[in-house]
């Protein structure tokens, strides 16, 4: 694709700003607006600027689609983890009598890999589109 | 009274994607359309929906049908032929007579006219990635145009081929595929 250079320069600009609100919307999916989803779906849109600016892809597609793979493993497992502390699936491994702190890892740890996989799924999305595209080389 | 105002720029929005028809500004509104929603979900607290909203609906999506649309805009011209029909006359001669037909064709919907010879391993390659717009073949003595039914392309080329005895357009149904 050939775009305009004040496209690629703002794409340029923007992109660090636009990686660091999904991270910290993930980070703080507990205690404010937003969470895995939604941060995973600011990375993946972060992931499309910095295409613009470089002009190519950069991730190759196969390993993205591993690593997704992973991540829902992980998910499950990490949700699996209250069947050996509380003796039952899917809720939070961490005793309901821990202070607030403590008792927070648990959806801090389940928002970020839940964003990580939507930014690698959404991420993988747009490559598979991507790669169709050019036709003569 | 905000979101009452917000509701009515959406209507009209939601008509002016249905009536136009290019479709970059069908893309920018659709952005807008998004953006809109977005800015509703907040007024009407939802803040997780809005942020959902405005990543995916009007930055994410977009995108993705931006890249679709160009891609539609080459039109690839598959050929078994070995005279000049085809020829794009770059080496002095006179360009062939289908490809001024379709020249003419492309520059009508402002598509990129790929021309492919048969023959080579390209062709093949670009045939199993993403099916040709139209093959080209010579039987007894005339040109066969073979191309999907569907579009409203063909419609146009059919018309500009009358005038043409010995050409003719093959129409194949939309699920016949090649392979």
């Amino acid at each position: 694709m050939r775009l305009s250079s004040l496209l690629v320069n703002i794409a340029r600009f923007i992109f660090p700003f636009m990686l660091m609100f999904g991270l910290y919307v993930i980070l703080y999916g507990d205690v404010s607006p937003g969470g895995g989803f939604q941060g995973g779906a600011i990375l993946a849109s972060a992931y499309i600027t910095a295409y613009i600016a470089r002009g190519e892809r950069i991730f190759e597609m196969g390993s993205l689609v591993l690593l997704e793979k992973l991540l829902y493993v992980l998910i499950v497992a990490l949700a699996l983890v209250s069947v050996f502390t509380k003796g039952e699936a899917f809720t939070s491994f961490i005793p309901p009598l821990e202070p607030l702190n403590v008792r927070r890892l648990f959806l801090i740890a389940m928002n970020m890999l839940i964003g990580f996989k939507v930014a690698l799924g959404l991420t993988s999305l747009f490559s598979a589109f991507v790669e169709q595209e050019s036709v003569d080389d | 009274m905000l979101d009452i105002l917000l509701l009515l720029i959406v209507a009209l929005i939601a008509v002016a994607i249905v009536v136009h028809t290019d479709l970059f500004n069908i893309v920018i509104l659709y952005s807008i359309f998004s953006l809109l929603c977005a800015t509703l979900y907040l007024v009407y607290m939802a803040p997780d929906v809005a942020l959902a909203e405005a990543a995916i609906g009007s930055a994410f999506v977009p995108m993705i049908f931006i890249v679709a649309i160009s891609k539609q805009r080459e039109f690839i011209v598959l050929s078994r032929l070995e005279d000049g029909f085809l020829s794009a006359g770059s080496d002095g001669s006179r360009p062939g007579r289908g490809y001024v037909i379709l020249k003419a064709l492309c520059r009508q919907y402002g598509l990129k006219l790929v021309l492919c010879p048969s023959g080579e391993e390209k062709a093949c390659r670009i045939l199993a990635r993403s099916s040709a717009d139209i093959f080209v073949y010579e039987e007894d003595g005339e040109y066969i145009m073979e191309g999907k039914g569907s579009s409203l392309i063909m419609e146009r080329l059919s018309h500009m081929l009358i005038d043409h005895e010995d050409i003719s357009l093959v129409l194949t149904g939309d699920d016949e595929n090649y392979d």
